[in-house]
């Protein structure tokens, strides 16, 4: 996998990033993110995940006007590189096969 | 839709303390989920608005910190904090390490700070009176001085037109009774002539000094700034005062600025010749000059000599006329003891850094590694440097504080101790400098050493173990910081063992006093009330009665010079009439006593009898062993005899009291060879000394002492009081000081090194414990472990011994060409400090070796 390890809050950032496919910017990703998850989420980390995964080559960004919620202030879109699609891909294959090897019953005894 | 009701002044803020490149983005941002939770209806807006400011900030500031590549200016604000706190969990987690830390800093610092202040004061300091380098101190033997009636004058009157002087002065010290209506008060005083306070050249802060007018004795005085504050309570009107000096009433003149102290920080200045009793009978005065500009000490030295010679014509008897830069006068008695702790606290300063460091070091592998790991994290080496920074600087705080305290409570409990160390009057805080000097040094190699584990991964690669390293992970050097401390330890013991050698030799001089508990004190006799001899000789037998008659009182006598005291010494020829070679006879002095003068003394009788009340009017004198011994080693044989001067019958021998300060092979055969004649019918000239044997506490007896002299002159006061078996203690109060100092300094020395050693040796022995389980599970004996621990740690103490002893043999001869009277230190001495040395290293090097003997093959494997 290119770009190293995920982390589970990057990867999450990510999925996101592909959800939002045009419209993927700091503050809906984040709204995704707390919608989705149910748990509050920051805007400082979603941008540093989003750094990150530039970083590793995984999303690009590009900015665009602003529209008038914002104030009319420009924002940066992100979208999923080549990489980044492969490395979901990847990502979720490795999942299936550890979840189809997975017994999901509690386990017995102490872990 | 418009951009809602978000305050623009916090939008502001926001962009300010957001900063950075992507400003715009993070604004909309900001105003959009503002926007947000205002239409969702959402509470505590402004709140979480502020909560995304921060975590906007947060996460640029992270970014930023995670790719450093070069630390800026503004990047080194950055986790500062959390440095700071770092710091705090390291120490908390060590506090023993800390603690150590701490204490040797602090030490050093304070004992360096408050000796190099003294040294400084009294030493380098310049004398507080203009052009102080043109001051002289002259012999006054070779500057004859004359007593004429009233005057006295500096001979011959050449001295004064050579041109070598712009002005001269005479000085003599003494004390005087202030009559403050109650109780008189002891003042120190000085008699000086007009000439004195020309030499100083400073003007009086109030009235005028003496003029001509006054060298005749004129009852004038001018105050002390200090005698004027504490004793006039800074009176401003005093100008014009009477005050009744020792009975004689004197008009105050003048008030002498502040800083002037000279000779022995005198309250009062009263003009030569005005009090003929002041010196107690003694004279001890000397003579001060102020070199015309561009006359070099040396040139005014061959001029007076000329002079002097013209002037007497004849070959000089006396010495030829010396003189010595005042200052150097001043501290000629303290220059010995100062140079010497000097000295020592230097080593002591040495020894203390590196300890520190070698404290330091022996923490190195841990750092290393967490260093490593930081480093490995993204941590720049900036960072690393600030976090050691950081620590150096909370140790400098903490132990530059602390020792600054200490420093100033050290500084006056040396100068209350040995008051002769000081110029001026004692401690008055710390000098800055000397501060500066000790904390900077103890610092700086704190801090040099804390960088250690940083150059372990320095250049951003994690260094290899290896190069510049042992295989114990820390630098060569190491060891030779414990080699350095051991050998100062040895320098220090030796110098301590010197030291106390002198103390131990002058606390087994025999000072003949046999009743350490009898009160002994002075008590001057103002000439204008005891004008004569016969005055003094019935003042003498109405105190000797009123002590008598008080309860308490089991003896007391009279004499004219107690052991200790300063005063004249009459020589006279101890040769018993009929005798041939009279005139080889032994020399002595003539003391004056009363009949229970030895009794309460504790002076034991040898042979024959005490005085009697009744010897007053015979001639009779009583010999001390050393003098009876000089005419006949069968001491008893003496008694009987008759001497031929004082022409007088030897009624009996009495045991020595020691009169000098000096060790015995210094001190005169004069000085120790005494023949007493009964006080009465010798009545001393001004000053008598009492012995007062009374029972009870230091503070009854004295105040029993006064009532008594009350009782026959209120006018009188007592000075110079102790207890008789004090007299060792307060002569050498200074060889005291310098080897408890000594000894001090040593013992922390050794106890530092010993905690270096423990540190080292336990570091090593938790980095080799897999090593050892390995050895101890391939079946090596446990001895075998034990000497393989203690063996290299030893080696270390062995050669640290023998540099200390090349150092201390090297350090004496260098120290004994600036002090010649420096004694050598003994080689028993020096062997015994070793084998002290060697026995504490083996102590601290014991319980890690036995550690490492005691660990368990399949914990030390399992480990890691």
């Amino acid at each position: 996998m290119r770009g190293g390890h995920l982390g589970e809050f990057e990867e999450l950032v990510l999925l996101a990033v592909h959800g939002l496919a045009d419209a993927a910017y700091g503050v809906a990703v984040r709204q995704l993110l707390e919608t989705e998850t149910g748990r509050s989420v920051s805007i400082g980390p979603v941008y540093t995940a989003l750094e990150r995964l530039q970083q590793k080559r995984l999303v690009r960004s590009q900015v665009v006007a602003g529209t008038a919620v914002r104030g009319g202030r420009r924002r940066r879109v992100f979208a999923l590189t080549a990489a980044g699609l492969e490395a979901l891909a990847e990502l979720q294959a490795i999942r299936a096969r550890l979840y189809a090897q997975a017994n999901l019953r509690p386990a017995k005894g102490r872990t | 839709m418009t951009a809602s009701d978000l305050p623009p002044r916090w939008l502001a803020a926001a962009r300010r303390l957001i900063g950075g490149r992507r400003r715009e983005e993070a604004e909309g941002d900001l105003i959009e989920l503002w926007h947000r939770r205002r239409t969702g209806g959402r509470r505590w807006v402004g709140v979480r608005f502020w909560m995304d400011v921060a975590s906007l900030a947060w996460a640029r500031r992270r970014r930023r910190a995670v790719h450093v590549r070069l630390p800026s200016s503004r990047a080194f604000g950055i986790g500062l904090w959390s440095d700071l706190r770092f710091t705090w969990r390291l120490s908390a987690r060590q506090p023993g390490f800390a603690a150590v830390v701490l204490f040797a800093l602090i030490f050093g610092i304070a004992a360096a700070t408050a000796i190099y202040t003294i040294a400084d004061r009294t030493l380098l300091a310049p004398l507080p009176y203009p052009d102080p380098e043109r001051l002289v101190a002259l012999d006054p033997l070779a500057v004859a001085i004359r007593r004429e009636a009233d005057t006295v004058s500096i001979q011959p009157a050449d001295v004064r037109s050579a041109g070598l002087f712009t002005a001269l002065g005479l000085y003599e010290p003494g004390g005087l009774d202030f009559d403050a209506g109650g109780d008189p008060i002891r003042l120190n005083a000085a008699a000086v002539d007009s000439g004195f306070f020309d030499v100083l050249a400073v003007p009086p802060m109030l009235g005028r000094v003496f003029t001509r007018a006054d060298d005749r004795g004129v009852a004038v005085v001018v105050l002390a700034h200090e005698a004027w504050r504490r004793v006039f309570g800074s009176d401003p009107s005093i100008l014009g005062r009477r005050i009744v000096l020792s009975g004689r009433p004197y008009a105050v003149v003048g008030v002498m600025a502040p800083d002037v102290t000279f000779p022995e920080q005198p309250a009062v200045w009263i003009p030569v010749g005005a009090d003929a009793r002041m010196t107690g009978g003694g004279v001890r005065g000397g003579v001060i000059g102020r070199l015309a500009p561009g006359v070099s000490i040396d040139r005014a030295t061959e001029v007076l000599a000329a002079i002097k010679e013209a002037a007497f014509q004849e070959p000089q008897a006396g010495p030829p006329p010396s003189m010595s830069p005042l200052q150097q006068h001043l501290t000629a008695g303290a220059r010995p003891t100062l140079l010497f702790l000097v000295a020592v606290v230097s080593l002591l300063l040495a020894a203390s850094s590196a300890s520190v460091a070698s404290l330091l070091l022996a923490r190195l592998g841990s750092r290393t590694r967490e260093f490593r790991v930081r480093a490995a994290l993204g941590a720049s080496r900036a960072r690393l440097v600030r976090q050691v920074l950081i620590e150096a600087l909370w140790l400098g705080v903490v132990a530059g504080t602390a020792g600054f305290v200490t420093a100033i409570w050290m500084s006056r409990v040396i100068v209350t101790s040995v008051p002769a160390l000081s110029s001026g009057p004692p401690g008055t805080g710390v000098d800055g400098r000397a501060f500066a000097v000790g904390a900077a040094l103890s610092l700086l190699s704190c801090f040099l050493f804390s960088l250690a584990p940083v150059a372990g991964v320095m250049g951003g690669r994690v260094a290899a173990s290896g190069e510049g390293r042992t295989a114990t992970g820390w630098p060569r050097f190491a060891p030779s910081l414990l080699i350095a401390q051991m050998a100062v330890a040895v320098v220090l013991l030796a110098a301590a063992s010197t030291a106390l050698a002198i103390v131990t030799r002058a606390s087994r001089l025999d000072f003949g006093v046999r009743n350490g508990s009898a009160l002994t004190f002075q008590v001057t006799l103002p000439a204008s009330a005891y004008a004569t001899g016969n005055d003094v000789s019935r003042f003498a037998g109405d105190l000797e009665a009123a002590y008598r008659g008080m309860p308490g009182v089991r003896a007391v006598g009279l004499t004219n010079l107690l052991p200790g005291a300063t005063g004249t010494r009459r020589v006279t020829h101890l040769a018993i009439a009929g005798l041939a070679g009279a005139a080889s006879a032994p020399h002595g002095i003539l003391l004056a006593a009363t009949p229970d003068y030895f009794r309460a003394m504790g002076a034991p009788l040898i042979a024959g009898r005490f005085f009697e009340p009744g010897d007053a009017g015979r001639d009779v004198v009583i010999l001390n062993e050393t003098a009876a011994r000089a005419l006949d080693p069968d001491v008893r044989q003496v008694v009987r005899q008759r001497l031929t001067n004082p022409d007088a019958e030897i009624v009996g021998v009495v045991g020595d009291l020691r009169m000098g300060v000096g060790l015995p092979e210094v001190m005169d055969a004069i000085d120790r060879t005494h023949i007493y004649a009964p006080l009465r019918a010798h009545p001393p000239q001004g000053t008598i000394g009492v012995a007062l044997d009374v029972g009870g506490d230091f503070e009854a007896a004295v105040d029993v002492a006064r009532r008594g002299l009350r009782a026959v002159d209120p006018a009188l006061t007592i000075f110079d009081v102790s207890r008789a078996g004090d007299l060792p203690a307060r002569l050498f109060a200074a060889e005291r000081l310098r080897a408890v100092m000594a000894g001090v300094f040593s013992v922390v020395v050794i106890g530092l090194g010993a905690l270096g050693l423990y540190g080292v040796l336990a570091q090593l022995v938790t980095q080799r414990q897999r090593e050892m389980g390995i050895r101890v599970a391939l079946g090596a004996s446990r001895r075998r472990v034990h000497i393989d621990v203690l063996w290299p740690a030893l080696r270390l103490v062995l050669v640290g011994i023998a540099a200390g002893v090349v150092l201390t043999g090297v350090g004496w001869r260098l120290a004994s060409r600036a002090v010649p009277e420096l004694e050598a230190p003994s080689a028993a001495a020096l062997g015994v400090d070793a084998i002290v040395l060697l026995i504490v290293a083996c102590l601290a090097a014991w319980i890690p070796a036995r550690r490492a003997s005691a660990v368990d093959p399949a914990t030390a494997l399992r480990a890691e």
